[in-house]
């Protein structure tokens, strides 16, 4: 099938409003009567809530409500049932420095703020612990008292026989790697807007990346009816997995509607965005590798401890997801896995970018190049050689359907030169470095497994398309547009896109997991589908065919044979109207056969994910003797999206990924004093910046996924992925040393050429 | 609350008058008392560059800027580069290179670019990564950003 949309570079549908200030963030909502809400957070990473007394508060002019725990339901939410252990707003007790304590409605910002300074918390002052190997001793403070103990999941995997893979080895090396709390630094600050009506009905406006998950928590914390609460599409400003969770902002900013009957508008500070919702998962990752003297990997006994932060978030997830991954990516024989996530009195750690596979990959990737060194092999090499291929059925039973990756290894290693520059760097302090990613594209996620989108075609013969998926900025609207304008025979600006709106749209997964190809754009596929067979039918009907002799193009419908003989499809819709059809296209997608995950305790055997997608990033970089800074000088990547939809647009998240990727191992990370970030903020919390950032030759392979879009997977975050464990081994090849912890800071840097 | 004093501005071409605190920012002015949504808050400590409006023809932090003292000023945001019917080539470039994708560097962004480009048709490469440097961008890597503003600034001179 030649296609005429998708497959190529096309105009993003809402670029127009975002060049010329029209697009529509939440901060932007301005509603009558709109009061301005804040939040008291927690000074205290950990204390006991004695009693709050907000009568002053109350009494200033201008306040409209204020509430504490006690004005609310007190309902804990969680992603899982067995894991809600958060309030919205702290009940007894603080475990963690930005937790809600109250929150104010006000007319104006500074009364509101004004308003917080008047209430009295009366805080017991409790010891707190910020250090995971801490947390897990005898006698430590207990975040969670009730649970007993600080682990808040422990479980080991253990697939072949790790003694067999050893004895099998020529080398085994033991490292530790050490990574750092991050933040996702989305540019829109976390916002919400609420408008609790008479009807009792919520209204809602708030940056996400699951209008339904968010307003499944609302509805459980604030006991409420699911269906009496609407979140509205609205654009947002980037997400990186960090909006994955219900916060604070849109059940305060709900509860202050209610309680002042005006709707209310709560914005979080940039230190308040980075602090007080999710962040990354630190995680301190031991590995064990047996490999052969020819770089065949035997065995890997992986331990992972993470620091989860005051609350279980994502921790099933974050933890089990880097096994799911790891075993895609190489084969290996024998594999054991431990993973250990506690409780410590600093923010909670969610879903971010690659989630925890990220970390996993970077010490997994950068003990690779520490044994390739040692056994004299290429880098290169040891991944080829051990590198999953299409039809792999792995470990846990998972077959691999679709696998680019030798094919990303082969060509990066082509386009940026890799044999020739590994061989002129020794003796400079110009190093290249390899890394490598994989994703999933979805995972059972319960009854949010299934994707649905409907096609509605109007009076005049254009499009509404309505799917439950979202555009953060990776592009989804504009994905799914050109998906049902191929189908539907429409160009691009014939449809109308309309994204996550909770009252109109069909329930979908979200984006997570980079499942919004795969999944929700097989549901638009097939709405589309439906609706070009009923034109087809009605057309047939008309011009006295049978559908199979028609086609469908350039906004009409003709005879395949007698191209002249057409309908237009404004004719098509008024003949359906005439005859009391209506054109409207049901679609829904599951992918099927895909095994529940057992998150909590690591059982992913069967099929956890239906597709596979796989990056690699080349970097090279100069280290700077004399500032130990290193300069990224080039970056190649090369992801296996399965199909690209919209190249342009991919390549758009290549880079994007690259900077993030490089940023990661390079200069982003928070510094902590007694559970406080020190640098929360853009002036202390370092991102890559235009002048930084290295060119990106982007290759992109297209495995053709046999269940995918047109092939599609998904597009980019291998490349954030790969791009960290890439810039990292470079660094470790321009010094031929060893670094056992993200970021590379220049403070390392100097360690390691001091010492010589 | 401190005592209100008015101030006149000329915004996009349009003669304003708004009361104004001490303490109110420029941007505050424009997003809640003119309805100027289309520049954005991304830190409000002058580390983003979300906020860049032109000033008396020069970009600044609208966050950083007191309204107080831009009484009698003209400014230029988001919203008056293609008041007048066709995008700006700047604009333009944005969207035909895919610099754009969540979208809430952009306003800022071009603000920047094109005050570059206006000032020095033929920056080099550094020229403009220098100018980005300003504007954090979570999203794209800049690297098409890069390519917009080089195409902008041709662009431009082309128009003139
Ligand atoms: S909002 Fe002004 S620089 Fe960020
Ligand atoms: S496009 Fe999202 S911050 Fe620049």
């Amino acid at each position: 099938m030649t296609k005429s949309v998708v497959g190529k570079s096309v105009t993003r549908v809402d670029s127009f409003n975002k060049v010329t200030g029209n697009a529509y963030y939440t901060g932007d909502v301005k509603l009558h009567g709109m009061l301005h809400g804040k939040i008291l957070m927690s000074p205290h990473p950990h204390a006991r809530i004695n009693n709050i007394n907000i009568s002053r508060a109350v009494k200033l002019p201008g306040v409209k409500a204020v509430i504490t725990s006690i004005d609310t339901p007190q309902k804990k939410f969680g992603i899982f049932s067995s894991t809600r252990d958060q309030y919205p707003i702290a009940y007894d007790k603080v475990r963690f420095v930005g937790e809600p304590v109250a929150a104010v409605a006000a007319v104006d910002l500074e009364t509101a703020e004004e308003a917080l300074r008047l209430i009295d918390v009366d805080y017991e002052i409790l010891p707190a612990v910020f250090d995971p190997k801490e947390a897990l001793q005898e006698g430590a403070p207990q975040v969670h008292e009730e649970a007993g103990h600080n682990r808040c999941l422990d479980y080991t995997v253990t697939y072949g026989d790790l003694n067999d893979g050893f004895a099998k080895a020529d080398l085994i090396r033991e490292d530790t790697f050490k990574t750092e709390a991050l933040a996702h630094c989305q540019l829109e600050p976390y916002v919400a807007v609420a408008n609790f009506l008479p009807t009792g009905k919520l209204e809602v406006w708030v940056p996400s990346q699951s209008p339904f998950t968010k307003r499944a928590a609302l509805a459980r914390t604030m006991q409420m009816n699911l269906s009496d609460i609407r979140i509205h599409a609205i654009d947002i400003g980037g997400a990186f997995g960090g909006l994955s969770e219900m916060g604070s902002a849109e059940f305060c900013a709900a509860m202050l509607s209610k309680k002042a009957k005006r709707p209310v508008k709560v914005a979080f500070s940039r230190e308040q965005t980075m602090i007080a919702y999710r962040q990354k998962h630190p995680m301190e990752i031991t590995i064990k590798t047996g490999m052969t003297k020819d770089g065949l990997i035997t065995a890997k006994d992986i331990q992972i401890l993470a620091d989860g932060g005051a609350y279980q978030s994502t921790a099933g997830i974050a933890l089990t997801v880097p096994l799911i991954m790891f075993l895609g990516l190489y084969r290996i024989p024998n594999v054991s896995y431990k993973a250990l996530r506690v409780y410590t009195n600093k923010g909670p750690r969610g879903a971010m970018r690659g989630h925890g596979n990220q970390q996993l990959r970077f010490a997994d990737g950068a003990q690779m190049d520490l044994m390739a060194r040692e056994l004299g092999l290429d880098p290169l090499e040891v991944r080829l050689k051990n590198a999953v291929q299409t039809g792999d059925v792995l470990l846990n039973g998972a077959k691999v359907y679709s696998c680019g990756f030798t094919e990303c290894l082969e060509k990066v290693a082509e386009k940026s030169g890799w044999k020739e520059k590994r061989e002129s760097s020794p003796g400079t302090l110009k190093g290249i470095g390899i890394g490598t990613g994989i994703h999933i594209c979805g995972f059972d996620l319960g009854i949010r497994s299934t994707s649905g989108a409907i096609i509605k075609f109007n009076e005049d013969g254009k499009v509404s398309l309505l799917t439950g998926n979202i555009d953060n900025g990776q592009g989804n609207k504009t994905m799914h547009t050109q998906i049902a304008a191929e189908i539907l025979g429409l160009p691009l600006e014939d449809i109308n896109i309309i994204c996550g709106d909770t009252d109109l749209t069909p329930l979908d997964p979200g984006t997570y997991t980079m499942s919004s190809a795969y999944i929700s754009g097989n549901a638009v596929l097939q709405a589309s589908l439906d609706a070009r067979n009923q034109l087809l039918t009605i057309a047939a009907n008309e011009l006295n065919v049978g559908t199979s002799e028609l086609e469908i193009a350039d906004g009409r419908v003709f005879i395949k044979e007698n191209p002249e003989r057409h309908m237009r499809m404004k004719e098509i819709i008024w003949a359906g109207y005439k005859a009391g059809k209506h054109v409207i296209g049901r679609g829904e997608w599951r992918p099927s056969n895909v095994t529940p995950v057992d998150w909590m305790n690591g059982k992913i055997d069967g099929q956890p994910t239906k597709a596979y997608s796989y990056g690699v990033v080349v970097a090279e970089v100069e280290v700077d003797p004399v500032t130990y800074k290193v300069k990224v000088t080039k970056t190649t990547a090369a992801h296996d999206c399965g199909y690209a939809i919209n190249p342009k647009a991919i390549e758009g998240q290549f880079e994007g990924s690259v900077a993030f990727g490089i940023g990661q191992a390079l200069s982003e990370g928070f510094v902590w004093e007694n559970g406080r970030a020190l640098n929360a903020g853009f002036l202390g919390y370092k991102l890559y910046l235009a002048e930084d950032m290295p060119p990106v030759e982007s290759i992109i392979v297209e495995s053709e996924d046999p269940f995918g879009p047109f092939g599609a997977k998904e597009a980019g975050v291998t490349v954030s992925i790969a791009a960290v464990e890439a810039a990292v081994n470079a660094v470790q090849d321009a010094l031929q040393a060893k670094f056992d912890s993200i970021p590379i800071t220049p403070e390392k840097i100097q360690q390691i050429i001091t010492k010589g | 609350m401190g005592k209100k004093q008015q101030i006149t501005l000329k915004v996009n071409g349009e003669d304003w008058e708004v009361d104004v605190a001490n303490n109110t920012t420029l941007l505050d002015v424009l997003r809640e008392d003119l309805n100027l949504i289309g520049t954005k808050e991304g830190c409000d400590d002058g580390s983003c560059g979300a906020c860049t409006v032109m000033i008396n023809g020069t970009p600044a932090l609208s966050c950083l800027t007191l309204a107080v003292e831009c009484n009698g000023f003209e400014i230029t945001t988001i919203e008056g580069l293609n008041k007048d019917g066709p995008l700006e080539p700047m604009q333009q470039s944005f969207i035909e290179k895919d610099a754009v994708q969540c979208g809430f560097c952009t306003s800022g962004m071009i603000i920047g670019a094109k005050h570059l480009v206006d000032n020095n048709p033929n920056p080099t490469d550094e020229d403009v990564r220098e100018r980005l440097s300003g504007h954090i961008c979570r999203c794209t890597g800049y690297v098409k950003a890069i390519e917009a503003v080089m195409d902008g600034a041709l662009k431009t001179r082309q128009s003139r």
